[in-house]
């Protein structure tokens, strides 16, 4: 049984209900389940599983319909937008699988973004940048647009960026899926390290290679928990 | 990079969107200045003619000129108001895609009220020097008269004009701020698109007919305003 402070992600009875018109689409049913800190946990299940939903909602970009939603010890259920982007930019960074960089600026500019909304200092921010782009292995881009990177190159800068405000949680959306292996080996090797340094890690992926680096794994299937690995 | 080195940034780097948004500001409030100058130099003219036309042509063609200088004013405060809407509202994207990120809230309101700001005032001010230019060619050109610039109407046009323009482009930051992100992000929110299921496509022409008349229908908020101001700037035109 874990402590309520070693537990990072909880929910209880959460539920996702999206309307499409007249239809209603439920993508999390009835959902219970305990993350605790420091684990790195691999998320998977078939598309349409609920997986990138789960991710969103812990993330707090989105919310649930019903149930409740608890991280890093907060409860997100029931706030508001203000609170959530507060609560975004102090204890989550967020890799999307479409990498959602801000096209007009540089790769430096986008990893040092974060950091500018904390108010850090510049002096501070110019070596974090620096030590992050080391980490990805992407120095000699610093001053390019995302528009010219590969894909494999943007999902690593927004690796960095999600690390910039060295963030307790970090959440992955299918981190591999649109990379080939070359790339997908150097995301692998990101998560490698983010392992090693004791971050709390949910990746929702498909790719085995990150299911094997996994401490846990989730199984989804129609927006259930099928199965819970160690 | 500081609280103002994005938005100056973003506006320096999306050259041609930048451009093109301040050249139609800039138009919009020349053209309104030039016209409403243009009306009242006219009216000035008439009402010096009473003793050669008769008092009441001068009258009708007084009001006349009155109303053309009203319609003038409400079509091109109408035309400013919608620019900054969809400047602002086809931003929606982005402000998910920082949100998502995790900018705090503030901070992206900043962020886009700073870029909606700068635009509006350097369109502002382009079109009422723009518009004192045009005046002051026309001025010497048209009626070989003596130049006397009339500030009040300028003074009317730009502060109306600033004013309506950042209202109406605050409008969808206030919208986007409040929204989730994923909402934000979705494309249901671009332009006012709406995912309907029940639609069917009007015309069975061809593919292309079918998808840019889906594309017109979904895009409904969209298309309502392009619309409305197509036929004011029609209306303008034929005035």
């Amino acid at each position: 049984m874990l402590k309520n402070e070693d537990i990072m992600v909880q929910t209880e009875a959460l539920e996702k209900t999206y309307e499409l018109g007249d239809q209603k689409i439920e993508v999390l049913k009835h959902l219970d389940l305990s993350i605790p800190k420091a684990k790195f946990i691999a998320l998977r299940g078939a598309s349409g599983s609920g997986k990138t939903t789960l991710l969103n909602i812990i993330g707090g970009i989105d919310r649930p319909t019903s149930g409740k939603i608890f991280v890093a010890g907060q409860d997100l259920t029931l706030k508001d937008e203000d609170f959530l982007s507060d609560f975004r930019c102090n204890n989550v960074g967020f890799v999307f699988q479409a990498y959602n960089l801000v096209s007009t600026l540089t790769v430096a500019e986008n990893v040092a973004f974060p950091m500018e909304w904390t108010r850090k200092p510049e002096e501070k921010i110019e070596i974090r940048v620096n030590e992050l782009l080391e980490t990805v292995g992407l120095q000699h881009r610093m001053n390019h647009f995302a528009a010219q990177l590969s894909g494999g190159e943007q999902q690593r800068v927004a690796f960095a960026r999600a690390l910039a405000n060295d963030p307790q949680l970090i959440l992955a959306d299918e981190p591999t899926g649109n990379l080939d292996t070359k790339n997908a080996q150097k995301i692998i090797q990101v998560l490698q390290i983010l392992k090693e340094h004791g971050k709390t890690v949910i990746v929702s992926t498909h790719d085995l290679q990150i299911i094997e680096l996994a401490d846990q794994v989730l199984c989804l299937e129609d927006g259930r928990l099928a199965s819970e690995n160690e | 990079m500081n609280n103002y080195g994005f938005p100056i940034n973003d506006l320096l780097r999306r050259k041609l969107q930048t451009s093109l948004t301040i050249a139609t500001l800039t138009l919009s409030v020349t053209s309104t200045l030039f016209l409403l100058l243009f009306s009242n130099r006219l009216g000035s003219g008439i009402a010096s003619a009473v003793g050669i036309l008769t008092q009441g042509l001068g009258t009708i063609l007084s009001q006349f000129i009155l109303f053309i200088g009203v319609l003038i004013f409400v079509v091109g405060a109408v035309l400013t108001s919608f620019l900054a809407f969809l400047m602002m509202a086809q931003r929606t994207r982005d402000f998910g895609l920082i949100k998502a990120a995790g900018c705090p809230n503030n901070l992206v309101a900043g962020y886009f009220m700073t870029e909606l700001l700068t635009t509006s005032l350097a369109g502002c001010v382009l079109g009422i020097a723009l518009g004192f230019l045009m005046d002051y060619v026309s001025s010497n050109v048209v009626f070989s008269n003596y130049y006397l610039p009339n500030f009040w109407f300028a003074l009317l046009v730009f502060v109306t004009f600033l004013v309506l323009s950042i209202v109406f482009g605050l409008q969808p930051i206030f919208k986007a701020v409040k929204m989730s992100p994923i909402n934000a992000l979705s494309p249901v929110n671009y332009y006012g698109l709406t995912v309907g299921t029940k639609h069917k496509a009007l015309s069975r022409l061809g593919l292309t007919w079918r998808i840019a008349s889906r594309s017109l229908f979904r895009r409904q908020s969209a298309s309502i305003r392009i619309i409305i101001l197509l036929s004011l700037v029609f209306i303008l035109l034929t005035v």
